[in-house]
């Protein structure tokens, strides 16, 4: 069944992609440094109210949890990407590379993009387990 | 003859205000004024103030606005020294940054800008495109002419103890306002004439051929490499030359706004790492690993170099045979302005290769090269290809 991006619903289905498939098992092996939150802007005009905060919690290919986290808890984190709804948008539609779409300014990271860069497979991986979820957009 | 594909997207920013012209470092009080601004900080090395009258050229143009000179900057200034940087503006008050000299100056006053305005140290804003507002503003006058740093959003600060160089990545660290004054790079040695020469050649070409490579790009890319081409040899040879100082001056900046752009690739991944590793200075180890990077790359995507190649007036029987004639003629273009043309001749041994190709494999610059590099052992035979 479709889930709307983004709610809480979504980023449950997204951690059973990441679970169920083997691609960020196999993408994301590298990765040890644990938690990645994901935000995207607040958006009213398409119903997101406030910024929607996604907290992975990611270690060596796996998920140990996913769910939507407070503004309180992203400055606790090392790694934080953030973006407007319509980037995410395309980043889940897998029509924006997330790692380019950084260098370029359209995605914004905190934290240290050589750890990234090594990480290259796990964000490739990650955003081909979002496109397996049956998703449909907040403002369509 | 072109190389970029026109399916695919591309960002083209360039908001640096760029006034060029002999003596035109005098209009620079007028240029702060235009940013509402009247208490600069000029950011130098000591070297260039103990041994040219460059900043002191920069402070008598700002006469009063001047209010200190910060000349702490070292080639890929630490992170201590922007801090420092960034306390000794504010504790004069400073509205307005002026950076004098090479591509660390700029950058370390990028750097200083950003601790100015967001305040803590510049270890807590290692960031990409985290920026969220203007910064203190930045008037470039780059002395040198090669790392076209006076037009890009990065920069780069060495961690002393990892050995590594972090940089930040920004639209809002572009200096507002760049002045290409050729007479000030007159004085420029032959040595470093050439070096940073061919960092604006490497610029050039990885622009050209990065796979994020575009038209507007390369448009400035084509036109910097055929003008460096021509005045690289001029300037070695008759440093008081002007025409052949501001083509060259004019051409890194061109080539600053190529690859700020496009990106640059694996030469410059390793150039870091050479930096961080061995201290190799950056246009020397561009330099150097240029045309063995174009061997690499054209086995794969020999058409990408196609602008290269008809820039340089290279004909040969297939793409692959004129990108190899094009490293080869950069060997000799480098080695003609007496530059180093192998890693062993700057202080580079094997047993740091792990380690060099290691780091290399962390930058974020091998992720737009035209061939991908699939792992450090491919590093490692670049690097002893050009050892």
């Amino acid at each position: 069944m479709a889930v709307v991006f983004p709610t809480a619903e979504w980023v449950a289905e997204f951690k059973k992609q990441i679970d169920e498939k083997p691609d960020y098992k196999e993408g994301g092996k590298g990765w040890r440094e644990g938690v990645i939150v994901l935000i995207i802007n607040a958006k009213p005009q398409v119903g997101i109210d406030a910024d929607f905060n996604i907290y992975l919690d990611l270690h060596e290919g796996q998920c140990r949890e996913a769910r939507v986290c407070s503004d309180e808890e992203v400055g606790d984190h090392p790694f934080v990407i953030r973006g407007e709804y319509d980037r995410w948008k395309l980043v889940v539609l897998d029509q924006l590379e997330p790692v380019k779409a950084m260098m370029q300014g359209k995605l914004k990271l905190t934290g240290d993009l050589p750890t990234i860069v090594r990480n290259i497979d796990g964000a490739k991986t990650l955003v081909k387990c979002a496109t397996y979820v049956e998703t449909v957009f907040i403002d369509e | 003859m072109s190389s970029w594909e026109p399916d695919s997207d591309f960002v083209f920013h360039m908001p640096t205000k760029v006034l060029y012209g002999p003596g035109s470092h005098r209009e620079i009080r007028a240029e702060m004024a235009d940013l509402a601004c009247d208490r600069a900080v000029i950011v130098t090395d000591r070297g260039l103030r103990e041994n040219t009258d460059l900043p002191a050229r920069i402070q008598k143009a700002l006469g009063a606005t001047c209010v200190g000179v910060f000349d702490d900057v070292e080639p890929d200034s630490r992170f201590e020294i922007v801090d420092a940087g960034a306390a000794f503006a504010a504790k004069l008050g400073a509205d307005c940054l002026v950076s004098v000299g090479g591509g660390s100056s700029m950058d370390t006053t990028k750097a200083i800008s950003i601790v100015m305005t967001n305040g803590g140290s510049i270890r807590e804003h290692l960031a990409v495109h985290a920026l969220t507002g203007p910064q203190t503003p930045h008037i470039a006058v780059p002395t040198t002419a090669g790392t076209g740093s006076e037009v890009t959003n990065v920069a780069l600060i060495k961690d002393e103890a990892a050995r590594t160089k972090f940089f930040v990545l920004d639209n809002q660290i572009f200096p507002r306002t760049a002045i290409l004054d050729p007479t000030l790079t007159t004085g420029l040695p032959a040595g470093l004439t050439a070096s940073t020469a061919m960092d604006a050649m490497t610029h050039a070409i990885e622009a050209i051929t990065s796979i994020c490579r575009n038209s507007m790009s390369e448009s400035f890319a084509v036109q910097a490499i055929g003008m460096i081409n021509g005045a690289i040899r001029r300037a070695v040879e008759a440093p008081e030359d002007i025409l052949a100082r501001g083509t060259l001056l004019s051409a890194a900046t061109m080539a600053g706004a190529a690859f700020c752009n496009a990106m640059v690739g694996v030469v410059h991944a390793v150039a870091h790492a050479l930096g961080g590793v061995c201290s190799v200075p950056h246009g020397i180890a561009n330099s150097i690993m240029l045309p063995h990077a174009i061997h690499f790359n054209a086995v794969t995507d020999a058409e990408a170099y196609a602008p290269v190649v008809a820039t340089l007036g290279i004909k040969a029987s297939s793409p692959l045979a004129a990108a190899q004639m094009a490293a080869a003629r950069l060997t000799e273009l480098a080695a003609s302005c007496g530059l180093q043309t192998k890693l062993s001749q700057v202080g580079v041994n094997r047993r740091q290769f792990q380690e060099i190709a290691d780091k290399a494999m962390a930058d974020g610059a091998v992720l737009n090269n035209c061939r991908p590099v699939a792992g450090p052992e491919e590093i490692v035979a670049l690097l002893d290809a050009a050892f």
